[in-house]
């Protein structure tokens, strides 16, 4: 059976949107460890997906299709960390 | 050992090429002075719409971290408590009034900053993940969007 799919645009402080087309099952902690090493950024479990348009932070345990995002949805790549 | 102006300006250039998309997405409006290695940016808190403007001074970058100051949108007084975000997951230093950060100049003690266990050179290896202006910015508007970081302006 073909698994559905979800697109989503990803955004960081570092380069152009990029667009990921992935089965809707798709852990967020996936798509965000996948997200990372495309935009060349050094790995860390302490990255989080934000939806831009509400500012609602993504569980890294959900499945993305839990969140019934839009299609082409913005989600904000940040790491928070660091401060002291 | 100082970092010639040129180079500064590269580094900067580039960074502000890479941070357009979420400036656009996020509205920031950006000032880029860059024959004073300067690059401006206001930006506005989703949780209650206040405005903030923070400086990027980028001498001797990226050798050094860049000198980071909020700037009253108003009165443009710099480094005031009401320039500055409250809360923001310890980014926003209250008694220092300061982004005390490893990525923040003013952070380290020789800057009058909280930190003499820091080495400034050090900086990227302390903060691997805020080593561009954008990858700051995006801390900065993630943290003054959310109301577990943020708690309006610290006077």
């Amino acid at each position: 059976m073909e698994q559905k799919t979800i697109t989503v645009q990803i955004l960081t402080g570092k380069g152009p949107a990029k667009t990921y087309t992935v089965p809707q099952q798709t852990k967020v902690s996936d798509l965000i460890a996948t997200a990372v090493s495309d935009f060349g950024l050094p790995p860390g479990d302490s990255y989080t997906l934000t939806r831009q348009s509400n500012e609602e932070e993504l569980s890294p345990e959900r499945p993305l299709v839990s969140y019934h995002l839009a299609d082409n949805e913005i989600l904000v790549l940040t790491d928070v960390t660091g401060g002291a | 050992m100082a970092v010639p102006p040129d180079i500064s300006r590269t580094h900067m250039e580039l960074e502000l090429e890479e941070l357009q998309a979420l400036a656009a997405a996020y509205q920031w409006k950006v000032s880029a002075e860059l024959d004073q290695l300067r690059v401006t940016i206001e930006f506005n808190s989703a949780v209650d719409g206040e405005v903030f403007v923070v400086e990027f001074l980028c001498d001797d970058y990226k050798a050094k971290p860049p000198l980071i100051e909020f700037i009253e949108p108003k009165s443009k007084l710099r480094g005031t408590k009401k320039a500055y975000p409250k809360g923001g997951n310890g980014y926003f230093h209250e008694d220092k009034i300061c982004v005390c950060a490893a990525f923040s100049r003013r952070g380290y003690a020789v800057l009058n900053g909280p930190h003499s266990d820091w080495d400034m050179t050090n900086w990227m290896n302390l903060s691997p993940r805020h080593t561009t202006i954008g990858l700051i910015m995006s801390a900065f508007q993630k943290v003054v969007n959310d109301p577990k970081h943020y708690k309006g302006r610290m006077a």
